[in-house]
């Protein structure tokens, strides 16, 4: 037995797949040449480390009302929103027109920031989202109010993604376009491991002639 | 390579189950398996979910399938992929977004606060376990994470045993030699020493 017919055949001897005779003459020559037993003994801790990687339990209550929701609704369940939302991926966010400069501010008696837009017309909002620091695969949840859409996704009243986003200022296109008169909320949502953040913007569009911005 | 529908006696012997017996032994390693496919509470909620409401019409005939939970886990890969291809199908980018995985890992813009609370080994290995492509990514979880045999693997990943043979090799290959890039080989190592 040589070093290299253990390296062909180190991980078919870890899955127990060697027929008994090499698998023996694998473990005597194992036990003799000190550069193979390392190669294993690494390979072994490998394995050792990745069926002991941590993974969290499933939430009873989660799952209690999964499984209701699944008695309930045969159709594909809609996103929901994960309540409290914990300061790890707070995030502030400024809207603006990139056609305008023109910042968005929150009209009186309102929380939200509130954008006008031209019936039929695209139109290009930023979201600017400031992240405390980098994190990977952040969920990104988009849902439209009726009589609006993203640009080149007709029909679709909600996105998801997944991207990774970096410390300081994360910038977001969205080409908007409304399709009838009226109003409603955009809602955008960051979701990282079991933290999330919402955001709500006002949008209402009028026809072009009526709009004052 | 589809799962048998089998023992349909059990059926009639034992009556229909609720859904929710169906699922009781099988629950907690289907989240498992989420979690590791998804990699955070959120996603693999939403999958769990996703996968429910899938399964729920057909409960009945769920009683008599050999092999349940890898079938279950095969139904639950499908929707993972679905999702992903929802999300890459997304219009959105994001600006300045261009570094590679492995990049973005190796930074060395991160405070000491968060760069001391994700220094520890299992969560480097949980990292570059990230950074394979998504098939080898998949077949790492499920082989060397949940344990799954090369049959279970064909059969839930509707791959033959000898393209999984392959692949897993190559998935394994690809793991050593981003282990053995600094700075994950000193930490792990040492960690597998303090263990």
């Amino acid at each position: 037995m040589k070093c290299q017919q253990v390296d062909v055949n180190i991980e078919r001897f870890l899955d127990s797949q060697l027929p008994i005779l090499q698998h023996d003459a694998i473990s005597a020559h194992i036990k003799t040449c000190s550069t193979c037993h390392t190669k294993l003994t690494k390979e072994k801790d490998l394995r050792h480390a990745l069926k002991n990687l941590p993974v969290e339990d499933v939430n009873p209550d989660f799952l209690k009302e999964a499984m209701q929701k699944a008695h309930h609704n045969h159709k594909p369940e809609q996103k929901y929103f994960i309540s409290g939302f914990t300061s790890a991926i707070a995030a502030s966010l400024v809207v603006w027109f990139l056609s305008s400069n023109t910042i968005a501010t929150a009209p009186e008696n309102s929380q939200f920031p509130l954008i006008s837009m031209a019936l039929n017309k695209t139109r290009t909002v930023q979201m600017i989202f400031d992240s405390p620091g980098d994190f990977k695969a952040v969920k990104f949840n988009l849902k439209l109010p009726e009589g609006f859409e993203i640009a080149g996704y007709p029909g679709q009243k909600e996105l998801d993604w997944r991207v990774d986003i970096k410390k300081g200022s994360n910038i977001l296109t969205l080409p908007l376009i409304a399709l009838t008169v009226g109003k409603g909320d955009l809602v955008a949502r960051i979701a990282h491991i079991n933290k999330s953040k919402s955001f709500r913007l006002h949008i209402r569009s009028k026809e072009e002639n009526n709009l004052i911005l | 390579m589809g799962m048998k529908l089998k023992n349909s006696w059990k059926l009639m012997r034992f009556g229909k189950k609720t859904f929710e017996a169906i699922l009781q032994p099988h629950i907690k390693h289907l989240y498992r398996v989420a979690y590791r496919l998804c990699g955070n509470t959120h996603d693999s909620e939403d999958l769990i979910q996703e996968l429910l409401i899938k399964l729920y019409p057909q409960r009945n005939e769920m009683q008599s399938i050999e092999y349940l939970r890898a079938w279950m886990v095969r139904v639950l890969y499908h929707l993972y992929l679905d999702i992903k291809r929802r999300e890459q199908r997304s219009p959105m980018a994001w600006l300045d977004n261009d570094e590679t995985k492995l990049d973005s890992l190796t930074s060395n813009n991160t405070t000491p606060e968060a760069l001391a609370e994700e220094t520890s080994s299992q969560q480097q290995l949980i990292n570059i376990v990230n950074t394979l492509n998504d098939d080898q990514r998949v077949l790492i979880i499920l082989s060397d994470i949940e344990g799954y045999t090369l049959k279970e693997l064909a059969n839930i990943l509707d791959i033959p045993i000898g393209t999984i043979k392959s692949r897993l090799s190559r998935a394994r290959s690809q793991l050593r030699i981003l282990l053995s890039r600094e700075p994950y080989q000193q930490n792990y190592h040492a960690n597998i020493t303090k263990g």
